[in-house]
């Protein structure tokens, strides 16, 4: 199911993509799950804000944020909805590559985080570019 | 004849002279001194000076360690005391695990305790939520966004 749901995903992508010139382009940027090739399960999220944001079904989400704590320490977090499965993934993270990374978002990005098991964030990647729909 | 007479006139003489020596009164001793008052204060404070003295001389000068070179003295692990905040974080994840469902208002509770916990509480608490989100134990409402 999921796997079906993941080769959807990526023909809407490539669908998005067909009749546009290289050299530019505006891809698509919806919730899409990432799955491990080791058990199946899911260890990643990807998508743009912008599109996101964009589409008429509301039920996509993903969003990362930032906590700073009184005690001089720091919190990052990801979060996102994938609507076709309805999966809900989530992780956080206080090494501070990763929230200096989530620190550089804005809007517009694009977003691609993995985490493990435990809920552990491991992996941030961000995304400014022209490709990326804005809001 | 006049050899002799000189003779007994040295014998003589050696006799008296001896008789003189041996009649002689024996000297007698010189008068003892009185004997002097004694301040047991002052004697007491003088042995103690000594004693001290004595034992300063006998023992040998051993630097003090500087402090940070001191073997730390055994420290008793003192028990973890977990937070208030902590207790109500892991009563609300408890109770929202039973409901199936993290609702705004959840998401709000949790960010104002998250940050009366120590960062090994916070730690404890997300190990339990976060798991419990991407298996689906715990379903995040729609419109909350970030569960915390």
């Amino acid at each position: 199911m999921r796997t079906k749901q993941s080769v959807l995903a990526f023909l809407v992508m490539g669908l998005a993509g067909v009749g546009s010139a290289y050299g530019g382009g505006k891809g698509a940027g919806v919730v899409q799950l990432h799955f491990s090739d080791l058990n199946g399960q899911v260890n990643g999220v990807s998508g743009a804000l912008g599109y996101i944001r964009n589409t008429d079904d509301d039920t996509g989400l993903l969003t990362c944020g930032t906590h700073a704590f009184s005690d001089g320490s720091r919190l990052m977090t990801c979060f996102a909805v994938e609507p076709v499965s309805d999966t809900f993934v989530m992780c956080s993270s206080t090494n501070p590559g990763l929230i200096t990374a989530a620190d550089a978002m804005n809007g517009d990005s694009y977003v691609f985080f993995e985490f493990n098991a435990t809920g552990e964030c491991t992996h941030l990647y961000v995304e400014k570019s022209s490709i990326n729909a804005p809001k | 004849m006049r050899l002799a007479a000189e003779l007994t006139f040295v014998l003589c003489a050696i006799g008296v002279v001896a008789v003189l020596l041996m009649g002689r009164s024996p000297r007698p001793l010189p008068a003892q001194a009185p004997a002097p008052i004694v301040d047991r204060a002052a004697l007491r404070a003088d042995l103690r000076a000594i004693v001290r003295e004595e034992l300063a001389a006998a023992t040998p000068a051993v630097p003090e360690p500087p402090r940070e070179e001191r073997p730390a003295e055994p420290r008793m692990a003192a028990p973890r005391v977990a937070s208030a905040a902590h207790d109500q974080a892991a009563d609300l994840v408890a109770r929202r695990a039973a409901a199936r469902r993290w609702r705004a208002e959840d998401m709000l509770a949790l960010r104002g305790l998250l940050d009366r916990m120590s960062g090994e509480e916070r730690a404890e608490i997300l190990a339990t939520l976060v798991p419990a989100i991407n298996q689906g134990t715990i379903r995040v409402e729609p419109g909350v966004g970030s569960p915390f």
